[in-house]
């Protein structure tokens, strides 16, 4: 018998018992949704971390040091100096920028209000790294870091919420953080980025680096050194060429951590796939459930046309036709099941995207994730059921009330 | 055409062994027209399986049309039985979900007759026996005589040369019975061997002889004679 009479077979037999076969079917369209919500909720997420990343800056390099002393207990600490900004660019010919970072939590006050802010130290090659773009004035220059000049450039939250509407440049501000208070004025106001991950530079405050370390500080020492490799493709070279530098200078690779934004990225990507792999399968569990339904569906229907089956045979079917027709019944109930199961999941994973704010994602391979998902349930679970029915003795069949 | 050799057939029940055929031997030949007749239990339905492929003898030797049959495989077997042989039950046996033209064309896709032939042929087997207006009913809308007549339809459509009646009369009152008889007549005169099985002796005269089992063995074949077999009047289809 032809694919096409046996699937037609299949679909009067499943329509004739519409409320058993939409209750099984039920129970893959669960399994499908909950797999496919998992699969695209997932990629929605990591779709939000890595642009998030993404937008941290362009080719970016962050060299930290290790907060763990060396093996034998050394401390680093007095490497973190601003020459090792200049040393690094020189050591490392991918790197075409590098500006040293240091953070300070203070208080900025103008007028009668105050903000609290994380004051931050940087050099003038920062706001290129990390692609800050200005709203208001203009951003810090080479000179105010070399005279470490009390000038200052505003997050856009922290510029609104000290003068509202009024324009700030070239108003003062008091900044006060510890023992320390200093007077500056304002030069710029950035353009609001949001928040990424724990910072949001839009309460930030900028400051020279020179200026936060020897008049704000009591540590004079840089925090982290942002680097920014002169391509894409040089990442990987720039971070080879920074870290055996560093290794020469400290003596050991292990005082610094030097990440580049595509390792960040990767490494969020693993997180992410484990997380997805590991819902998934719990949602897979709920996929099986659903193949025992199937099965159930099929032992009874099996049984119940137990005449059908000695009939059929009377008149030519041979074990193979009963196989077949019993099994597209299988695959006809999960391929159902998985195709509605599938747009279930879409908006499954469209409304989780939503409701945590991450970008939609539809992609492809949910569909062939919910396609092979269904097809397999439906043939690991319709196999046993139809090889009863076609294994059926004719005449035990016909003589079956 | 059919040639039976000491065929025996036992049923093992746990302990119990139940012989329900015990040496059976008789043929029948081309276009013949046999009764089988038994009280109940006798081994007739078991003898009709036999016959007609649907089951293996235990023991002994069946060969159809110069094949032994005997030795065929479950799918070799499920092609005689598609193309030889047409079967008509007691109990109609006709799949409920399908309509009557359904019913009748599944033999055909068995066969792997494609659609607009297995329709044509279906259709032209329930002009045959009087049904063409019943097409496109549920067997649940039609009468017990006309199932039985959708039956005949089906078993007739691949053309097989042997038609198995077991007591295709006895869930019928007596008209409708003697019309479902005067189509297995004329599909006899039309030159289709038949082998039917009742325990009504004026049902089994239809025929040419009659083989009388008991307890699964031949007790006697009773020759009829031919002039009585005329006697049965005109042919009317229907
Ligand atoms: N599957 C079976 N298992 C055990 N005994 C069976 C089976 N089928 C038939 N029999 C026995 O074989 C004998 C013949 O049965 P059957 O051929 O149906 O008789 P009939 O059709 O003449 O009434 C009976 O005694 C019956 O109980
Ligand atoms: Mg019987």
């Amino acid at each position: 018998m032809g694919i096409a009479e046996t699937i037609g077979v299949a679909l009067r037999n499943l329509w004739a018992n519409k409320l058993r076969t939409a209750l099984s079917v039920l129970g893959i369209v669960i399994g499908v949704a909950s797999v496919i919500t998992m699969i695209s909720a997932g990629s929605s997420a990591q779709k939000q971390i890595t642009s998030d990343i993404s937008a941290l800056g362009s080719n970016m390099i962050m060299v930290t040091p290790n907060l763990k002393p060396g093996a034998q207990g050394r401390s680093y600490q007095h490497l973190l100096t601003m020459s090792l900004a200049d040393q690094i660019q020189a050591a490392a010919p991918a790197i075409s920028a590098v500006s040293p970072v240091a953070q300070i939590e203070g208080r900025i006050i103008a007028g009668g209000f105050s903000a609290p802010s994380v004051i931050t130290g940087i050099t003038p090659a920062y706001t290129r790294i990390v692609n800050t773009r200005i709203a208001l004035g203009r951003s810090l220059i080479q000179s105010e870091v070399d005279a470490a000049a009390h000038s200052i450039v505003l997050g856009s939250e922290a510029a609104s919420d000290l003068f509202g509407s009024e324009d700030p440049i070239g108003r003062h501000v008091a900044l006060v953080s510890g023992d320390h208070r200093a007077v500056f004025t304002v030069v710029g106001v950035t353009e609001s980025k949001g928040a990424l991950f724990w910072a949001n530079s839009d309460t930030q405050a900028f400051i020279p680096v020179t200026t936060l370390l020897y008049r704000m500080s009591p540590f004079k020492r840089v925090g982290t050194y942002f680097c920014q490799a002169s391509s894409a493709q040089a990442a990987e070279v720039a971070v080879a060429q920074v870290e055996r530098f560093l290794a020469s200078v400290a003596g050991t690779p292990d005082a610094f951590s030097v990440a580049s934004q595509a390792s960040l990225i990767d490494a969020i990507k693993q997180v992410t796939a484990t997380m997805t792999l590991l819902l998934g399968t719990i949602a897979g569990i709920s996929l099986v459930v659903g193949g025992i339904g199937i099965m159930n569906t099929l032992l009874t229907s099996v049984a119940e046309r137990t005449r059908e089956i000695g009939v059929r045979k009377s008149l030519g079917a041979c074990n193979r036709d009963i196989l077949l027709q019993f099994l597209s019944e299988a695959l006809v109930l999960s391929m159902l099941g998985g195709t509605v199961g599938m747009l279930l999941g879409w908006l499954g994973g469209a409304g989780i995207a939503r409701i945590a704010g991450w970008p939609i994602s539809v992609d492809l391979s949910s569909v062939v994730a919910a396609v092979s998902f269904s097809t397999a349930v439906g043939l690991i679970f319709g196999t046993y059921p139809a090889l009863q029915a076609s294994r059926m003795d004719p005449v035990q069949a016909l003589r079956y009330e | 055409m059919i040639n039976l050799e000491n065929i025996t057939k036992v049923y093992s029940m746990g302990s119990v062994e139940v012989r329900a055929l015990d040496d059976v031997s008789f043929s029948i030949s081309d276009g013949d027209y046999v009764s089988i007749m038994g009280p109940s239990g006798s081994g007739k339905s078991t003898l009709m399986h036999i016959v007609g492929c649907l089951d293996r003898p235990s023991s002994g030797r069946y060969s159809l049309q110069g094949e032994d049959v005997s030795k065929l495989d479950d799918t070799e077997l499920a092609h005689v039985r598609n193309k030889r042989i047409g079967f008509v039950f007691q109990q109609f046996n006709l799949l409920p979900r399908e309509t009557v033209l359904g019913n009748v064309e599944i033999p055909l896709m068995y066969a792997g007759v494609g659609g607009k032939e297995r329709r044509r042929i279906a259709t032209e087997a329930l002009a045959r026996v009087g049904l063409a207006d019943r097409m496109h009913h549920r067997p649940a809308e039609i009468s017990g005589g006309q199932k039985q007549r959708v039956a005949i339809a089906r078993a007739l459509v691949n053309s097989p040369s042997l038609i198995l009646a077991d007591e295709p009369t006895g869930n019928l009152d007596s008209r409708t019975g003697g019309e479902i008889l005067a189509i297995l007549d004329k599909l006899n005169a039309e030159g289709c061997t038949i082998a039917l099985v009742t325990h009504d002796r004026s049902v089994a005269e239809r025929a040419r002889r009659i083989v009388h089992l008991r307890d699964g063995a031949v007790e006697r074949i009773e020759e009829l004679d031919v002039e009585r077999s005329a006697e049965r009047g005109p042919v009317r289809w229907a």
